[in-house]
């Protein structure tokens, strides 16, 4: 499994697209820069909507609200992100597979992933009995407080993979 | 020049100093630095997209109000982490060019933003009047030049 995977990493470094962008004077910086920037659109945006469910911010509206609000944001970061991620990616593909820092910002994105997936799965089913409530069910926190701290943990190790390379 | 001065005193401070000798704070400080432009970015841009009429779920003075404490959080912190950065390699700041334009934008963006937030925090009907649109949207752009000046530095 693993061994097939680096060797996806090194085929995809060899690329003719992949080579370029590693060897662009500019265009390289230009992607990392708009995936820096963008993060402010996806962890940014999700942290209002995280800490409303913490009844930290904007108490007197309704989760609903804040979440049709910030959402087309976040999804607007998270299609920038992925493409501008897969670019940079492909381009250091071969030094990425072993880079610790990455390989940890992986998991975190995949409990990222899947954190928003429980939380519409379980406590949202009933946010009818609680959209307007200051105070959210302790899952409901439980999944703000998931959320944010994996945000935080996301751009720390994304700012460590380029320390690492 | 005074304002080399100014660099020159905060590379020999004591934080300046720690900085300099410390082989993981720049790392942690920019991290800190990272994690601050992704809150402010995004309170900000809630703030001016509801300003300038998209996403109209809550009213435009309620969400510059409840977004307040967090904006002024992170800006005191991406200023104070901003500051640390500087005084490990002030002089090399001084002289990069990508640095002067970065902290000339940041100086237009809180010239710009302010005015238009406390317009936006102060208004009683939830009506945004064009110059508040426009207002809202130069101040985003002032910022994302912040953000790309910034990155730039890096790069120079």
């Amino acid at each position: 499994m693993l061994e097939s995977i680096h060797h996806f990493c090194l085929w995809l470094n060899d690329t003719a697209p992949a080579t370029a962008l590693r060897e662009s004077l500019w265009m390289f910086p230009i992607v990392e820069t708009v995936h820096v920037l963008a993060i402010t659109l996806l962890a940014g945006s999700i942290a209002i909507l995280d800490l409303r469910l913490l009844g930290v911010l904007l108490r007197r509206e309704r989760v609903t609200t804040v979440a049709r609000q910030v959402l087309p944001v976040v999804w607007t970061g998270f299609g920038i992100l992925t493409s501008s991620g897969i670019l940079l990616f492909a381009a250091e593909a071969a030094k990425s597979y072993s880079n610790p820092a990455f390989r940890i910002k992986l998991v975190l994105l995949v409990f990222a992933g899947v954190n928003p997936l429980v939380y519409y799965r379980t406590v949202y089913r009933r946010i009818a009995e609680w959209d307007a409530s200051p105070q959210t069910p302790f899952t409901a926190r439980l999944a703000g407080g998931i959320s944010i701290t994996l945000w935080i943990a996301i751009i720390a190790a994304g700012r460590a993979t380029a320390y690492f390379n | 020049m005074h304002l080399l001065a100014l660099f020159q005193w905060l590379a020999h401070s004591a934080v300046g100093q720690f900085m300099q000798r410390s082989q993981w704070a720049f790392a942690i400080v920019e991290t800190i630095h990272l994690i601050a432009l992704a809150a402010l970015g995004g309170t900000l841009l809630a703030v001016s997209l509801r300003a300038i009429g998209l996403l109209r779920g809550i009213s435009s003075r309620s969400i510059a109000r409840e977004l307040l404490p967090v904006i002024l959080s992170a800006l005191t912190a991406i200023v104070t982490t901003g500051i640390l950065m500087v005084s490990e390699e002030a002089l090399k700041c001084y002289y990069n060019d990508a640095f002067r334009a970065k902290m000339i934008a940041f100086a237009v963006a809180l010239l710009i933003s302010a005015p238009v937030y406390i317009a936006q925090l102060r208004k009683a009907n939830d009506q945004q009047p064009w110059w508040l649109r426009l207002g809202a949207a130069l101040s985003l752009l002032s910022w994302l030049s912040v953000g790309i000046a910034g990155r730039t530095i890096g790069f120079l």
